[in-house]
């Protein structure tokens, strides 16, 4: 029931925040339906095809041209993407019987502080510095932006998610 | 109980994380062509969960505490007969998701249950994993360890590692063989008996020998007690008696006895004939023992006896006797006829040197012959019993000729009887279908070979009995009996 209404939730955010219009309606509904049946089953995979369809469908019909605004970036990140990875989770425990409960480690949570706030820190300096005569508050500012965001991400996140052994 | 960490093979995304990680690129993308910045923050904080989730894991797996035991649950295994085996896991460390497989040692099948084990397990819990299989063959099997496959808790990273577990298991024989001795046991009829003075070996049948003098340690109702008044000292009754003859079955365990191209093998064949044997001649109150020997030493060495258990005593030393050897062409080794020369200083030094230390047993050598499994085997029974044995040897004569032909007539010389069941290779591994004008030639020359030796072994008054792999205990017994009319 828990998961359903994290469902409800999701649309009449996604719904809200959207212009209310049949393709828009439709593409935020539909996924959310799959991820629905997907529950209903329990199949992860049926979960992971709903969840990527809700992210490459339903989250774009929200536009956000500018982090800048850092009120507007905020509610958007605890309103859609904190409740969007809180799906995740769910999804991919799915087919477990519950969750299991173990107790957060200290190196996990302190890695991911630190490299947010090399994203953030990063996302914000680097828009308002001009360097050789490239100002970044152009028109293309949003592309920038997200190339930014994208490298930031890569360079902090790569070294991680590389394959090494122990 | 072993438990070791052998090699891992690093930390790799599942295909949910591939997913997810792809998906994280593609919105990057989309991002970026339709100018919006929420998928690329999606992307970001799907990737960053990732990260979280693969950072977490390491750390599960640097305190990683798992203890692994297995037992297997049947005291006796037999061939083509399931046996049960449970491993025993318990989970120390934080590890969400482990599946565990454990390796079946290879010409095992599994027959009931699963091996693996997939699931989610709490700390500090304990699980059992049940399966029964089944060897196809005689034979020793290792269980080599258990392969742990660890993932974190939404299984989008695993780490595979290999544990070293190691159990050694002997397979005996398959069932049926026992059975179907002890029904020969039954059928056949066989009575070998010999004058002796030892009344270990009583029967009911002995006649009076004379008098002696007492020795202590002598019955009290043997003692003559007209001769002890008469001459004023004890003496002693002495008989001669008919005594069921003890009977020692000799098993070749060298390698020409154990190749194989697969179907047949002369060393199955030669325990299906030994288990039939001892079972006839325990039956018929003979004192029975077995010896196996390999190129170069003693493995086996039951000493002849009809206790009640002697034949379970038999029995359970089976699986030491070396596994066949599977190859894909079998030559014949021929019969070699001429001993190797030990003539000079050094190479006595050398034999003497290296021998003891391989058969683990001190001896004085003074020939490369005596320093042979089957030379050993006739010395050691030479010399620790006088009484007259009936020994059955199984060889395909193919191994240590010259020093088998010389343990004969070591052997012969104090007068024990002596047959020698042998088997022909060729029967063992020629098919119908490769009779082809060659092959026959071959055959026929190696057989010709192989009679001259046997003519060369009953010129020492040893009865040779040439067998085929049908042939069973029965046909022996009545080779015997013929034999000893």
């Amino acid at each position: 029931m828990k998961k359903q209404l994290l469902l409800v939730y999701l649309a009449i955010v996604l719904l809200l925040q959207s212009k209310i219009e049949p393709l828009s309606t439709i593409l935020i509904i539909s996924p959310l339906v799959i991820l629905s049946y997907a529950f209903l089953i329990k199949k992860t995979t049926l979960g992971i095809v709903g969840f990527a369809l809700f992210q490459l469908l339903a989250f774009p019909v929200v536009k956000l041209l500018n982090y800048e605004n850092i009120g507007g970036t905020l509610f958007i990140i605890i309103t859609m993407i904190i409740p969007s990875l809180i799906l995740l989770e769910i999804i991919l425990n799915l087919e477990n019987n519950k969750i299991p409960k173990i107790k957060p480690k200290a190196a996990p949570m302190l890695t991911i502080v630190l490299i947010l706030t090399i994203i953030i820190v990063m996302m914000f300096v680097l828009t308002q510095i001009s360097l050789f005569n490239i100002y970044l508050q152009t028109v293309e500012a949003t592309t920038i932006q997200i190339l930014i965001l994208a490298s930031i991400t890569i360079i902090t996140c790569t070294p991680f998610l590389e394959r090494r052994k122990i | 109980m072993v438990n070791d960490r052998l090699e891992n093979q690093g930390l790799e995304s599942t295909p949910y994380g591939r997913v997810l990680l792809i998906l994280s690129c593609i919105l990057f993308v989309e991002a970026y062509f339709f100018t919006n910045l929420i998928p690329a923050f999606s992307a970001m904080a799907i990737i960053l969960y990732l990260v979280y989730t693969k950072i977490g894991l390491k750390n599960s797996i640097m305190n990683l505490d798992i203890d692994m035991e297995r037992t297997i649950l049947e005291k006796i295994l037999f061939a083509k007969k399931p046996f049960n085996i449970v491993l025993k896991i318990k989970n120390n460390s934080s590890i969400a998701h482990l599946e565990i497989e454990d390796e079946i040692p290879r010409g095992c099948s599994l027959r009931k249950g699963t091996n693996i084990y997939s699931a989610l397990i709490s700390p500090d819990k304990g699980y059992n994993i049940k399966y029964s299989i089944l060897a196809s063959e005689r034979g020793h099997y290792t269980f080599e360890g258990v392969r742990a496959t660890i993932k974190d808790k939404s299984k989008l990273f695993q780490y595979t590692m290999d544990w070293t577990l190691i159990s050694d298991v002997r397979v005996h024989s398959d069932i049926d063989l026992i059975k179907e001795a002890k029904t020969m046991a039954k059928t056949e009829k066989l009575e070998m008996t010999v004058k002796t003075k030892d009344r270990v070996m009583k029967t009911e049948n002995y006649e009076f020998d004379g008098i002696r003098d007492y020795i202590p340690g002598d019955r009290l109702k043997d003692i003559e007690w007209k001769s002890t008044l008469r001459l004023s000292k004890p003496m002693t009754k002495m008989y001669e008696e008919e005594a069921a003859i003890p009977a020692i079955v000799l098993l070749d365990c060298s390698k020409s006895m154990r190749k194989t191209k697969g179907e047949k093998s002369k060393i199955d064949h030669g325990i299906q004939l030994s288990l039939q044997l001892i079972k006839i001649f325990l039956s018929w109150e003979h004192p029975s023992g077995f010896i196996a020997f390999d190129e170069y030493r003693l493995l086996i060495d039951i000493i002849p006896s009809k206790k009640r258990r002697q034949f379970e005593k038999i029995f359970n030393t089976l699986p030491y006797i070396p596994d066949r050897i599977l190859v894909n062409e079998y030559h014949s080794y021929g019969f070699p006829w001429e001993p190797i020369p030990l003539n000079t200083e050094p190479e006595k030094q050398f034999i003497n040197i290296i021998v003891p230390f391989h058969i683990k047993r001190k001896r004085e050598y003074t020939k490369a012959t005596q320093a042979t499994g089957i030379y050993e085997a006739m010395w050691g029974l030479i010399s620790t019993t006088k009484a007259n044995h009936f020994i059955m040897l199984i060889t395909d004569l193919e191994t240590n000729f010259p020093s088998l032909y010389q343990a004969l007539k070591l052997v012969r010389k104090y007068r024990h009887r002596i047959v020698i069941i042998t088997p022909f290779t060729q029967w063992y591994d020629t098919h119908s279908e490769e009779l082809y004008p060659n092959r026959l030639e071959t055959i026929y020359r190696s057989y010709t070979e192989k009679q001259i030796i046997i003519k060369k072994l009953r010129g020492l008054g040893v009865k040779v009995i040439e067998i085929t792999p049908q042939d069973r205990g029965r046909k022996v017994i009545k080779e015997i009996e013929r034999s000893s009319r």
